[in-house]
């Protein structure tokens, strides 16, 4: 009775152990980034299936930077919803998945912990301090993380694998914007106000470089938490000071609030006021004063406004993002995107970012962005900043200079038209 | 010297600012002796809902405004007895957690509604250049906020000092039991405080939303401030808010030229913890007197 008590057991256990072996087995062909061949020859890949294809992006949904952020993967959405119902990605269907991250570096990194085994890329959003948070950890799994906007250089300064951005920059931005404004206006003094977006610092001290090579000087500098109540007492500082141009690089919302506070207190410089695509947003179109709008120019990383041509321009027409320069932003992002996933014949992670990284002078959203380029040590895409003024309700083209992350490049504008 | 001036003007300016939503919390903490996190939430609700009346229903701004005080006025009341009245014997932590919670439902109901394209510019309530002292322009809605801010004190002050309903407000905070013993209509009293304080919250969210823009957390930058100043002037006294409100607005206007903007933030608390090791009954509050 014992013996076969003992055989029963050890038999029960060997059952267990080739169980054991199966289901590990069967775990192991899905690993993370394995892209492995399944016994149908077909490539396995994270969040690719015969039908599905699951992308994910951690977004700031909540808190001060909701208002201006949000639409971007609202309209990402709206896009993969098209391309879905007319039938997909060769006939996969797009699933996407937004969690909210709060501008919390953790809370997005938790975010992207949770995206990692099962989701085949991470859509960019708004976010600097969030992207350089969750980086690190999408390289080493191998994730791709397109399209991020994002200001930290270490992201993509040097190239990290599988982290690609379409945005110049806010300190070769803010270079860019001084350089632009010396050119119109002649050089001058340069006040910097900025919110940390991104490394503010350099983007301060790339403004004071530039012009203070280009002929002019450097006053001083403000930096302001997003969100801040009241910058009547900056606008009463760059009012003592008296420079010839305000530079910025500041959300959406609180530029709107910084430019009325110089409005209201006759603040205005004398040349310009010069700030990045971090303020072309519809949140500042709905709130700034109108009476700044000869005195304000921005980069923008996209035309406005939008070919009529171009699908994102239609899907967003009458809805509720129609002039939201972020939203369209996320759209074409999207379009980037399917286009990326179209051009890749086997659909891996890997694939994916070697498409990607081949593309020269590739023009994924005709009459938004300007054709990209990226290589495998170059991760910025657009090599154009157009500088856009604010015109009642929309922006306007104004001119295009080239961007580069030389300073010694030529940066001759051009006007637009 | 002519920039500091000019810096601790417009503290004074946005210091009344503060000081007005802080009278809303003072009120019904004499009342009810409750601190309401949700005043923001509410405030920035009745906001919204003179936006709505106007967008929406093309109402004027000054037909839409008298509106949405009584509709505020009246879910005030019916946040009292949905959310303050049941198990209200709890205790004032309880309850004060549960304006935590209101404050958070409120906010994601309005995310919900409004938030998608949010911020939005409001109109102002009066239009004009304003005037300059020193080298500072108050615009005019700004002088509209001091003027509004400094009525709303004195009306309160005499309602709490020469009314026999403040008389009675304040018996039912100080003495809630002793109160009803002696006949005081408890319920009614809370519920007219709760009113009156959301009808207060949604004049502060009006006048504030030309210049901070319409949005669901519009108001959440300026309660840290406002919590200071009526801590530092004394949660019980009504001047007391005002002047802590504008203390704060001065100093962090102040220290934001002499040195940058999170100097301004670090002396305002720096001021608040010393305010409150050294006299935590604030400026002008009273101490609270225990009978042993």
């Amino acid at each position: 009775m014992r013996i076969a008590f003992n055989r029963s057991a050890k038999l029960a256990g060997a059952g267990a152990a080739v169980a054991l072996a199966l289901a590990l087995g069967a775990c192991s062909g899905g690993s993370p980034g394995a892209g492995g061949e399944t016994s149908g020859g077909a490539v396995a890949e994270v969040g690719v299936t015969a039908d599905t294809i699951r992308l994910a992006a951690s977004q700031t949904l909540s808190g001060p930077g909701a208002a201006s952020c949000a639409p971007s993967t609202d309209a990402a959405q709206l896009y993969f919803d098209k391309v879905n119902d007319e039938g997909g990605v060769d006939g996969r269907k797009i699933d996407f998945e937004v969690l909210d991250d709060g501008y919390d570096p953790q809370r997005a990194l938790a975010n992207v912990r949770g995206f990692i085994d099962s989701k085949f890329a991470m859509v960019g959003a708004c976010g600097s301090a969030t992207a350089a948070a969750i980086y690190r950890t999408l390289s080493d799994a191998g994730m791709p993380f397109l399209f991020p906007t994002n200001g930290v250089a270490e992201v993509v300064k040097p190239a990290s694998p599988g982290i690609l951005q379409l945005l110049p920059l806010y300190e070769d931005q803010t270079a860019s914007m001084v350089r632009y404004g010396f050119e119109e206006f002649g050089s001058g003094s340069i006040f910097v106000v900025v919110n940390p977006l991104g490394e503010y610092e350099s983007a301060i001290s790339r403004a004071r470089e530039v012009a203070e090579s280009g002929g002019g000087s450097f006053v001083d500098s403000a930096v302001a938490q997003l969100g801040t109540t009241d910058y009547t007492p900056i606008a009463l500082q760059i009012k003592e000071a008296d420079p010839d141009f305000v530079v910025m690089s500041m959300g959406g919302s609180d530029s709107a609030k910084f430019v009325n506070a110089l409005v209201d207190q006759n603040a205005l410089p004398r040349s310009a006021v010069l700030g990045t695509s971090a303020s072309v947003a519809g949140s500042f179109l709905s709130s700034y004063n109108t009476a700044a709008s000869d005195k304000v120019y921005f980069g923008s990383a996209i035309q406005l406004p939008p070919s009529a041509e171009n699908e994102c321009t239609q899907l967003l027409a009458g809805g509720d993002f129609a002039n939201d320069p972020i939203a369209l932003i996320g759209c074409a992002s999207a379009q980037a995107i399917v286009e990326a996933i179209r051009q890749t014949p086997e659909l891996t992670r890997a694939n994916l970012l070697a498409t990607i990284e081949s593309w020269d002078e590739e023009d994924i959203s005709p009459g938004i962005f300007a054709p990209v380029s990226f290589s495998a040590t170059d991760h910025i895409g657009l090599k154009t900043l157009y500088v856009v003024q604010p015109q009642g309700t929309e922006f306007g083209v104004i001119a295009e200079c080239p961007y580069s992350e030389d300073e010694n490049a030529d940066a001759s504008c051009t006007p637009a038209g | 010297m002519g920039l500091y001036i000019s810096a601790a003007i417009s503290g004074i300016a946005v210091g009344l600012l503060y000081g007005m939503i802080g009278f809303a919390i003072v009120m019904l903490y004499k009342s009810t002796g409750v601190a309401n996190f949700a005043q923001g939430t509410l405030a920035t609700l009745g906001a919204f809902v003179a936006w709505a009346l106007v967008t929406d229903a093309g109402l004027p701004l000054l037909a839409a405004i008298p509106i949405a005080l009584i509709a505020s006025g009246m879910f005030g009341v019916i946040v009292y007895f949905v959310v303050i009245r049941p198990r209200a014997s709890a205790g004032n932590l309880n309850i004060t957690v549960r304006t935590l919670g209101l404050s958070l439902l409120l906010l994601a109901v309005m995310e919900w509604r409004w938030g998608a394209l949010a911020p939005y510019r409001y109109p102002t309530i009066v239009q004009g250049d304003g005037i300059q002292i020193a080298s500072v322009v108050l615009p005019a809605q700004t002088l509209l906020i001091a003027g509004v801010a400094a009525v709303i004190m004195v009306l309160l002050w005499a309602l709490f000092r020469y009314t026999r309903a403040g008389l009675s407000f304040r018996a039912l905070a100080e003495q809630p039991d002793t109160a009803r013993l002696l006949g005081l209509r408890a319920t009614r009293l809370s519920a007219a405080t709760w009113g009156l304080s959301a009808i207060l919250g949604t004049i502060v969210g009006v006048l504030l939303a030309p210049s901070a823009f319409l949005a669901p957390s519009m108001m959440e930058s300026y309660l840290l401030f406002t919590f200071t100043g009526i801590v530092l002037g004394g949660l019980t006294s009504l001047p007391g808010a005002l002047l802590g409100s504008v203390i704060v607005g001065i100093v962090s206007n102040v220290a934001i030229v002499a040195f940058s903007l999170e100097a301004g933030v670090l002396v305002v608390f720096a001021i608040l913890l010393i305010v409150m090791a050294v006299r935590p009954q604030g400026l002008l509050g009273k101490q609270e007197a225990v009978r042993l």
